[in-house]
């Protein structure tokens, strides 16, 4: 799933370092990202404790946001504001729809997909009739909507948020960390398997060649806005599920967890992780959420020097960003393709020297 | 003149004051070749842009087999059949030469975001046929061979015939070539002309926008010369070529 344009390992091994960067459609049968997907998430599975089990539930629920996010960033080239604030709308409706009779797992989930692209119509209209910049403010605009109604919705009765009723099988809770990130993991898959048909596909093909130059694409016979709005509202779609999934995970569901600053973060990530590939976002979103722990598991690595783990401690958040903006800098500088870009060409390069030494000694 | 396939009419084309093309008309016949030279900043381009739909006219008409084509997007007229190449060869520099052919049958394709998400075995099947295409007309250019190549790892004169050929595929009524030699070699120019001619026994009908007045004088059974936005005149490429305002309007642009 992950391999359409991540790793599309070359018939002939291509390791050459001229190699032009991702948005390739090689197609091919299960790849190498596939079965790291799969790998990594069995293992999680079968060996990961409550812990594990948690942080790859959150991971998989960032990547489903930012996987799609991806796709109007990276394919159609458009930058949106208002991730957030469509997992908000797909968050929502998990929580008010669990305590009804539609609350059965997975239709809030379904019903979420079903509104996110409903929005992402809606929004999608207006903005995209005209340039990239109109887009990014009509979803900045829908950001702050969101979060207004959002409060109101909530009132001084739901202060702290809506309650999310945990999903059930019958007698099957739903919501113990190895059936959540067994969920999760599944969605993310499924929307990967998704996204890399269509981007080896046609569709693929044509928003690659928007993203190159708008004006020739539709010489070619694009119709421009038809194709941003698909990007649009699949996007949206599918990052509703991931709000959805947030619900179910985190139990309660309040307007605060959807700030413009989570729409930045993901946007962030998303570069960060690499744009064009699959696999970029999936990092992207695995960076979102490991970093605080990492920074966490450093404030307790010095633990002997309490001022320095207090300090630690307390920035925690604030170090955070700063990292974030460091990364997203040196991304935009130094390596285009975002983390996984940088992988793949040391990878490519430590290929390229292990063939370069076989051959000279076959030479010799 | 009901048996025009593009029938150009009264053309005016201005960016703000400046007229880049004040009253051009030229009338082009099924399976045709027809040159539209001049010097440069003369508008042939803005001639093709303003067949193909890319730049609004102020005064005049473009028609296709007799249909006119005022008010269809870009994307429209390719789908009826008009289709052009790039002046620049490095528009679409991304793409593997195999996947930028295919793109030449956007119009005709059926472009199914959920099918091809859930591939339906009605969009793979399509798709397989078309690969199957693309590589039956790579074959016939004896281009098979770089079929995997990124067009940005090609010469220059390659990726303008990669270009006319994604052109082809879609099988226009009409092909729309916006300076096929620039930036080309010699060699390449014999590989182009070929293809070209070769295009024009099919019975294909072609508008060919170019400076080098050889290359077009060679290809084309008409040519129309353009000076400063304005028509100097129409006819057979000997005949037009000996008239005194043509070659004054180039003596010192060649």
């Amino acid at each position: 799933m992950l391999d359409s344009q991540a790793t599309t390992s070359r018939a002939d091994g291509g390791g050459d370092a001229s190699e032009p960067r991702g948005w390739r459609m090689v197609p091919s049968g299960p790849g190498l990202g596939t079965l790291v997907f799969v790998a990594i998430a069995m293992a999680t599975v079968l060996a990961g404790g409550p812990y594990a089990l948690y942080t790859g539930t959150l991971i998989c629920i960032y990547a489903i946001v930012t996987v799609s996010q991806e796709w109007i960033l990276g394919r159609a080239g458009l930058v949106s504001l208002g991730s957030a604030a469509i997992m908000a709308i797909g968050a929502y409706t998990t929580a008010r729809l669990s305590e009804t009779s539609w609350g059965l797992f997975p239709v809030p989930l379904l019903v979420s997909f079903v509104f996110g692209g409903i929005v992402g119509l809606l929004i999608g209209v207006p903005g995209l009739r005209f340039k990239g910049l109109y887009l990014m403010l009509t979803t900045l605009a829908l950001q702050f909507i969101v979060m207004f109604a959002g409060q109101k919705y909530q009132g001084v009765e739901h202060e702290a948020g809506f309650l999310v009723t945990p999903p059930t099988w019958g007698s099957l809770p739903l919501n113990t960390p190895k059936a959540l990130f067994i969920i999760t993991a599944v969605v993310l898959g499924l929307v990967l398997f998704a996204l890399s048909g269509i981007y080896r596909g046609v569709p693929g093909r044509v928003w690659n060649a928007m993203r190159q130059d708008e004006a020739a694409a539709s010489v070619l016979g694009a119709h421009l806005v038809r194709w941003k709005l698909a990007a649009f509202i699949g996007s949206s779609a599918i990052t509703a599920v991931g709000g959805s999934l947030y619900a179910y995970q985190a139990g309660q569901v309040s307007y605060n967890s959807f700030s413009l600053e989570l729409s930045l973060t993901l946007l962030v990530m998303v570069f960060i992780g690499g744009l064009g590939t699959l696999a970029g976002p999936v990092i992207g979103a695995a960076v979102i959420v490991l970093l605080p722990i990492l920074l966490d598991d450093l404030a307790d690595a010095f633990a002997g020097l309490p001022d320095v783990a207090n300090w630690l401690f307390i920035n925690q958040a604030t170090l955070a960003n700063g990292l974030y903006g460091l990364l997203l800098l040196l991304v935009l500088l130094f390596e285009r393709d975002g983390i996984f870009g940088l992988g793949r060409r040391l990878g490519r390069g430590a290929l390229g020297m292990g063939r370069r030494l076989t051959t000279t000694r076959g030479e010799n | 003149m009901s048996e025009a396939r593009l029938d150009v009419a009264g053309v005016v084309v201005a960016f703000g004051g400046l007229k880049a093309v004040d009253d051009v008309s030229f009338v082009v016949a099924p399976g045709e070749t027809f040159g539209i030279i001049g010097p440069n900043g003369a508008g042939k381009t803005t001639l093709l842009n303003a067949v193909s739909g890319l730049v609004p006219l102020q005064q005049g008409t473009v028609r296709l087999d007799g249909a006119e084509l005022h008010g269809l997007r870009p994307d429209q007229r390719t789908a009826r059949g008009v289709s052009r190449t790039f002046q620049a060869a490095e528009v679409f520099n991304e793409f593997r030469v195999r996947d930028y052919v295919s793109l030449g049958r956007l119009s005709g394709q059926r472009q199914s975001v959920v099918g091809a998400a859930l591939r339906l075995p009605g969009i793979i099947r399509a798709e397989r046929a078309e690969r199957a295409d693309v590589e039956r007309l790579l074959a016939t250019y004896g281009l098979s061979h770089i079929a995997d190549e990124v067009l940005r790892e090609l010469p220059y004169g390659v990726r303008k015939l990669v270009d006319i050929l994604r052109a082809l595929f879609g099988r226009p009524l009409v092909l729309l070539l916006d300076e096929p030699t620039s930036g080309t070699a010699t060699s390449d120019r014999v590989a182009l002309r070929e293809v070209l001619q070769q295009a024009g026994q099919d019975g294909l009908t072609t508008v060919v926008v170019d400076h080098d007045v050889q290359f077009v004088s060679d290809l084309c059974d008409r040519l129309l010369v353009v000076d400063f936005g304005q028509e100097l005149g129409t006819g057979a490429p000997a005949e037009v070529l000996a008239r005194a305002d043509v070659r004054a309007a180039y003596v010192g642009a060649e």
